[in-house]
């Protein structure tokens, strides 16, 4: 009995009160490490907005240096002078487009503007190739370069406005952390600059967004006559999963592990993909490399293509990827692409992507050489000690190409290939070769 | 930035005529090979010799005890197999060179496996397919990380999921992206149906669903 109340007494209260201290120390180390996670917040917080406060300035910035280039550009009268503008509008609208990308803002908010800044790079580019191999600056360049001017000016005032007055999103929506003092001015905001449509040949301009498949001959098939070509070319029964558009519009068939798209127009294989049995990797044995290339020529003359010579090939995933370019007589067409894969385990063709060649095979004007080999070989490096050569004709931009002398060989232990304009006697582009254990590719 | 790109589509189409075969050491090679086989067979404790360079009968008796070991053609040469076995390659002037596009192979399956893991193999490769095509647009910025990071273009990337491992489907749908196969025929988005909330994104036209994809 009494040891009872002196456990109601003194041990209850006791432990109590040790409880109620273990659990103050406990709240406040919480309370602390609290406090430290939201002055670590606060910290990241601020080095976010400071890093787009940062970001917004220097496109500012980048903007306003190519818009003084693109004006420098009008008064230049000098080829080299041009050039050297052009090259200045070529970094500083890559800088600008670089720091578009960075801006926290809704990619769809800024599509248009990064199209802009793309644009006037790639179109520089291509003026200042035009003039380096010859050609001048004409009328329609200088209408296009007063609508460019213009644009960029615009833009230029209105990124500055908003530098200035804090139009740019920083942050997260929640917080608004940017100490803005846009009540206090006076300045009228600059109206929404325009963006003139440029027309040029570069990888980015909008011919090429809008190329025709110049490749795809013949009439509209029915989905019953595709289904049958491509269960034919896979080898198994497929399902029909419709139709899809595009620039190319195609009717897709599948099976496990099977796609395959037969374009509705003339019927040819667009892509044919299978998962391979094996999973090899490395570079295969010569005998081994040489059933794949017959097996894919086998397969391409099945599908009617005969006159396709192989490329380079690499090696992955169980498959040999084999590329094949055209040939017109002795001469290599490089558009004229299509990719074929081998299983490695089974010597079966278990892919194919003919995309490049439906879009660019043609009948095609050609041109005799104006330039000997011989003298070809006089513009190439002495460093570069030739192997083999042979004609080739080569994509010089999106919508051009050139027939090259094409020569193999080696600088010191690299190796390189080297096209020279068969017209002009000109340079005109260097791969080197990379050959890891995949294979081999150029850049 | 551009002139990368611009002959990165170029170099697609040209590329080099003929493929350098395996090379092989065996019994009497000398050389860097050599010497990059004896380190590797040294750290598994197969070889106890010098790293000079020289495949001599001790360098000899250490491949094959490795070929054995890793059920390999017991020849004591050093083939691709070996090799790979060993995790060295044989020739060229070392391995860095392969880097950059091992990297954009990774990345770009990370990003599959992040948005679309689960969704049918075709599905996988049109998101690589998706910012492949992002990336030739002059819309987006032109190389894959930039379009794979630019904000709120993914899901995966605000919400980590990016930093998951890919499984091998996705490195292999990757690699099926970068090889060209589009089988969204250019579109440069995507969403789902489902969940998808942006009324600009509702009003593009859809080119093709697959799985629980919208493509436009």
């Amino acid at each position: 009995m009494k040891i009872s109340r002196n456990v109601i007494t003194y041990t209850i209260p006791a432990l109590l009160a040790a409880g109620l201290l273990v659990t103050a120390v406990w709240g406040k180390a919480q309370k602390a490490r609290a406090d430290e996670m939201s002055a670590l917040s606060e910290e990241y917080a601020g080095r976010y907005v400071n890093a787009c406060a940062r970001c917004s300035r220097e496109l500012t910035d980048s903007v306003n240096a190519m818009s003084i280039s693109l004006e420098k550009l009008k008064v230049t009268g000098s080829t080299a002078g041009q050039v050297l503008a052009l090259e200045d509008i070529v970094r500083e609208s890559a800088e600008a487009g670089k720091l578009i990308s960075r801006i926290p803002q809704s990619q769809v908010d800024s599509m248009e503007l990064a199209a802009f800044l793309t644009r006037i790079g790639d179109w520089a580019r291509s003026v200042s190739r035009r003039l380096l191999m010859g050609g001048t600056v004409g009328e329609k360049d200088k209408d296009q370069l007063d609508s460019l001017i213009s644009a960029a000016r615009a833009l230029a005032d209105k990124l500055s406005y908003m530098a200035e007055n804090g139009g740019f999103p920083v942050g997260t929506e929640e917080f608004d952390y940017y100490d803005t003092e846009k009540e206090d001015t006076t300045a009228d905001e600059p109206s929404e600059p325009e963006y003139p449509t440029l027309i040029y040949d570069g990888p980015f301009s909008e011919s090429v967004e809008k190329a025709e498949p110049l490749g795809v001959t013949g009439d509209e098939g029915s989905e019953d006559e595709a289904k049958k070509k491509a269960e034919d070319v896979a080898g198994t029964a497929l399902t029909a999963d419709g139709r899809t558009e595009g620039r190319l519009p195609t009717y897709d068939f599948s099976a496990d592990g099977v796609n395959i798209s037969i374009t509705v127009k003339g019927l040819h294989v667009l892509y044919f993909m299978k998962t391979p049995s094996s999973d090899l990797s490395g570079v295969p044995e010569k005998d081994e490399y040489e059933s794949c290339i017959a097996a894919a020529e086998e397969f391409l003359k099945k599908l009617g293509y005969d006159s396709m010579a192989p490329s380079y090939a690499q090696f992955e995933g169980g498959t040999a990827l084999i590329s094949f370019v055209w040939k017109h007589g002795e001469t290599l067409v490089y558009n004229d692409l299509i990719k074929v894969w081998i299983d490695r385990g089974t010597g079966e063709p278990v892919g194919l992507d003919a995309r490049n060649y439906l879009f660019s095979h043609r009948e095609r004007e050609w041109q005799t050489p104006a330039v000997t080999e011989e003298e070809a070989r006089e513009a190439v490096s002495v460093n570069f000690v030739i192997e083999s050569s042979g004609l080739a004709l080569i994509p010089v931009t999106p919508m051009s190409e050139a027939l090259c002398y094409e020569f193999r060989g080696k600088c010191g232990e690299t190796e390189f290939v080297v096209y020279v304009n068969a017209l002009t006697g000109r340079e005109e582009q260097i791969f080197k070769i990379i050959s890891d254990e995949n294979g081999k590719s150029a850049v | 930035m551009k002139k990368r790109i611009a002959a990165f589509l170029l170099a697609v189409l040209l590329l080099a005529p003929t493929v350098v075969f395996a090379a092989s050491i065996s019994y009497g090679s000398r050389g860097d090979d050599v010497k990059k086989v004896q380190q590797a067979l040294k750290k598994w404790g197969y070889y106890k010799g010098a790293v000079d360079g020289i495949f001599g009968s001790g360098t000899l008796a250490a491949v094959k005890s490795f070929q054995r070991k890793n059920g390999l053609k017991v020849d004591g040469i050093v083939g691709p197999q070996t090799a790979a076995a060993m995790g060295i390659t044989l020739g060229g002037s070392g391995g860095s060179s392969s880097g950059s596009s091992t990297g954009d192979v990774y990345l770009l399956a990370r990003i599959i496996y992040g948005e679309a893991r689960g969704e049918p193999y075709i599905g996988q490769v049109a998101i690589g397919a998706v910012v492949l095509n992002r990336v030739k647009s002059a819309s987006f910025p032109n190389t894959i990380a930039g379009v794979i990071y630019q904000r709120g273009a993914f899901d995966a990337v605000s919400d980590g999921q990016i930093n998951l491992a890919p499984d091998a489907t996705a490195v292999r749908a990757a690699r099926d992206a970068l090889n060209g196969w589009d089988p969204t025929h250019g579109c440069l988005f995507y969403y789902n149906p489902r969940t998808a909330t942006s009324r600009w994104m509702l009003s593009r036209p859809v080119l093709l669903r697959i799985g629980n994809h919208a493509f436009c």
